[in-house]
């Protein structure tokens, strides 16, 4: 069997112990593979009911695997092969949820009516499933195949249900009578708050990565507040991208005015480009230069073949075949 | 009085022996403080200082400097310069031309007359000849031999001895050696010659503490790999290689046998191995795992720059620069 090596939650973990121990009552942890909102390619998900919360979490499954190999080295003196490490992370069913009830919305551009939420999660299933068809699928990758039924469990989850409220339109007709209408104005909505949540320089700027690239474009100077600013919000927008379909991510940023950071960006290209091609054109005089000298003198004189050539070139060849002979038609 | 360098002190307090040291107990060693324990770094022995005053005539010899496993061993013996007379009628001889049993006794008259007859060792472990060996720039093995000689006999001076001549078995150029021992010792008259240990009695004394020493280490090796060290509870490793270490040069058979056995080819040989030697570089060289660094050549910076696909896709910088990638299976 593959071993893996990972970080599991402690409900996770506890539900697992509970269940080694016998425990019928414990709910069972299945993972669902289902379409990555931002790829739409199959990948692992577990949904799983906490102990303490009836309420169930939504799990990512990620691995982290850097670009070099590397392997695991263990007590007992076994070595796994593949040095991931699996992580799994909650996210946001909303964003599972989104390309899913959007597929009716991309359709015809149409809202539709307002429907009870499991008519119109079945709906938007089928379309969706159609929609993705085979092009979510790698070739060569069986794990990539779509699952119509896994798709479906996540449909069932009451995690899902109320997620719908805030990425849909909800009309309350009766309070057991709730009807739901998808609506790209509440998504675009949900999304800006998402990302109002993460413009905070204490919140990004935990990350290397992010302070690494502000700090690339220049906008950790002084004098650079207002830009600096902007760029917070644009690394806001990058992470939300992450769980979103690119084109939405493209709707999302439109909304954000970004004119003054990109001027300086543009500008902060220019000035390299112009600075690289002017070393270029300093290599390539320097260059030239080296040619000329070339021509009028050679650095070193006719050079001596090595002791073999030397010796061939004494050899008698009185009688031989010409090597070019070899070449031409048999008579 | 008894000087001992603490650098082997062992945390193992568990005193049952391990059948395999039961053996070589029968015929304890004084050099080796406790035989339970695995050697894990290089350390001095000094028998009880003689008390009869001086001056001394001090020998110097080596054991096991080409051995593929196990430690070198450097030995000195000394005795008054009046005790010569005494000494050609006890039977030292160089100690290559003994059986090991008569060793084990011409040892035991070595620590016969504490009052005039005493010697040293020095214990250089495997793993400090080969990193010395392998250091940039590197301590080749003379050097490491010509430090062991210096530290013996300065600490014979130290503990009150008056040396007048000492002889040497020859290292390298005779002359030069000659030459640089006089140099660290000024008023001691150094003779530094080939085959010492048959000519001088005393030097034939000092190799025969040294072969003594060595081989008690080598037969009743202790693994620390597989040592628990005396904790309960540490996972120790169970052992991969084989017992049968031969007399650890590379070219008896057993040995190599036990050299081609014992590769782990992620974890390569336990301590015991001279991992300087040819022999085990190669035998890591073809049968190892080979060692890529993957800093070498620009694979990562490629791959940096390759566009992604499938579940890469448009992975947010920040999931790309930690490495972060969605899975389909497990």
């Amino acid at each position: 069997m593959d071993m893996n090596v990972g970080v599991l939650p402690r409900d996770v973990l506890d539900t697992l112990l509970m269940k080694l121990d016998g425990d019928v009552e414990a709910s069972s942890l299945r993972f669902l593979r289902l379409p990555h909102p931002r790829t739409g390619i199959p990948s692992l998900f577990l949904p799983y009911k906490s102990s303490s919360r009836q309420t169930t979490t939504i799990l990512e499954v990620q691995a982290i695997v850097p670009p070099n190999e590397r392997s695991w080295i263990m007590s007992e003196g076994t070595i796994i092969g593949d040095g991931k490490l699996l992580l799994m992370t909650p996210v946001d069913p909303a964003f599972l949820l989104i390309p899913i009830l959007r597929s009716i919305y991309l359709v015809d551009g149409s809202y539709g009516t307002f429907r009870p939420a499991d008519d119109i999660l079945e709906d938007a299933m089928k379309t969706y499933f159609a929609s993705l068809g085979g092009t979510c699928a790698i070739k060569g990758d069986p794990s990539s195949q779509l699952s119509q039924s896994d798709l479906a469990n996540l449909c069932s989850l009451d995690c899902v249900h109320t997620a719908m409220k805030r990425i849909c339109e909800v009309k309350e007709i009766t309070p057991e009578i709730i009807v739901f209408r998808y609506s790209p104005e509440c998504v675009l909505e949900y999304l800006r708050g998402k990302v109002t949540k993460l413009w905070k320089p204490a919140i990004l700027e935990s990350s290397r990565t992010v302070v690494r690239g502000l700090a690339k474009d220049g906008l950790m100077e002084e004098g650079n507040e207002a830009l600096l600013n902007s760029g917070h919000l644009k690394a806001a927008c990058d992470l939300v991208s992450q769980y979103i379909p690119q084109d939405l991510h493209d709707e999302l940023q439109a909304f954000y005015d970004f004119a003054a950071l990109n001027a300086h960006l543009d500008a902060n290209q220019k000035e390299l480009s112009a600075l690289a091609a002017s070393k270029m054109s300093n290599i390539e005089a320097r260059e030239s230069g080296k040619a000329v000298k070339a021509d009028g003198k050679k650095r070193k004189g006719p050079t001596k073949g090595s002791h073999g050539v030397e010796k061939l070139k004494k050899v008698n060849t009185k009688g031989m075949a010409k090597l070019s002979s070899f070449f031409q038609k048999t008579a | 009085m008894e000087r001992q360098d603490s650098q082997a002190v062992c945390r193992h307090t568990d005193q049952r022996m391990s059948s395999k040291s039961s053996e070589t107990t029968e015929e304890s060693v004084p050099s080796i403080p406790d035989p339970t324990c695995p050697l894990v770094a290089s350390y001095t022995y000094h028998s009880p200082t003689p008390s009869t005053s001086g001056p001394y005539i001090l020998g110097v010899d080596e054991a096991g400097r080409g051995p593929v496993l196990g430690p070198m061993v450097y030995g000195v013996a000394y005795c008054p310069a009046a005790y010569r007379e005494d000494l050609e009628n006890l039977g030292f001889a160089d100690s290559k031309t003994l059986n090991s049993s008569t060793r084990s006794s011409l040892l035991r008259t070595l620590c016969s007359d504490p009052a005039n007859l005493a010697w040293s060792v020095r214990i250089l472990c495997p793993q400090a000849i080969s990193s010395g060996m392998l250091r940039k720039p590197p301590t080749n093995l003379n050097r490491q031999a010509e430090e062991a000689t210096v530290l013996l006999i300065r600490e014979v001076i130290q503990s009150g001895i008056q040396l007048s001549e000492v002889y040497v078995d020859a290292l390298g150029p005779i002359k030069t050696y000659q030459a640089y021992l006089s140099s660290q010792f000024p008023g001691i008259n150094f003779t530094v010659e080939a085959k010492a240990d048959s000519k001088h009695k005393i030097v034939g004394a000092a190799s025969v503490a040294a072969k003594v020493t060595r081989d008690a280490w080598v037969e009743g090796w202790i693994f620390e790999e597989t040592h628990s060290n005396g904790e309960s509870g540490r996972a120790v490793p169970v052992q991969t290689w084989g017992d049968e270490l031969g007399s650890g040069y590379p070219s008896d058979p057993k040995t190599q046998a036990w050299i081609r056995n014992s590769l782990d080819p992620t974890f390569g040989f336990p301590s015991l191995v001279r991992f300087s030697w040819t022999t085990i570089k190669v035998a890591l060289e073809k049968s190892g795992h080979d060692v890529e660094w993957i800093d070498d050549g620009q694979k990562s910076l490629v791959k940096a720059f390759e566009t992604s696909s499938g579940r890469d896709k448009h992975r947010c910088i920040v999931a790309r620069d930690l490495g972060i990638k969605n899975i389909g299976m497990l």
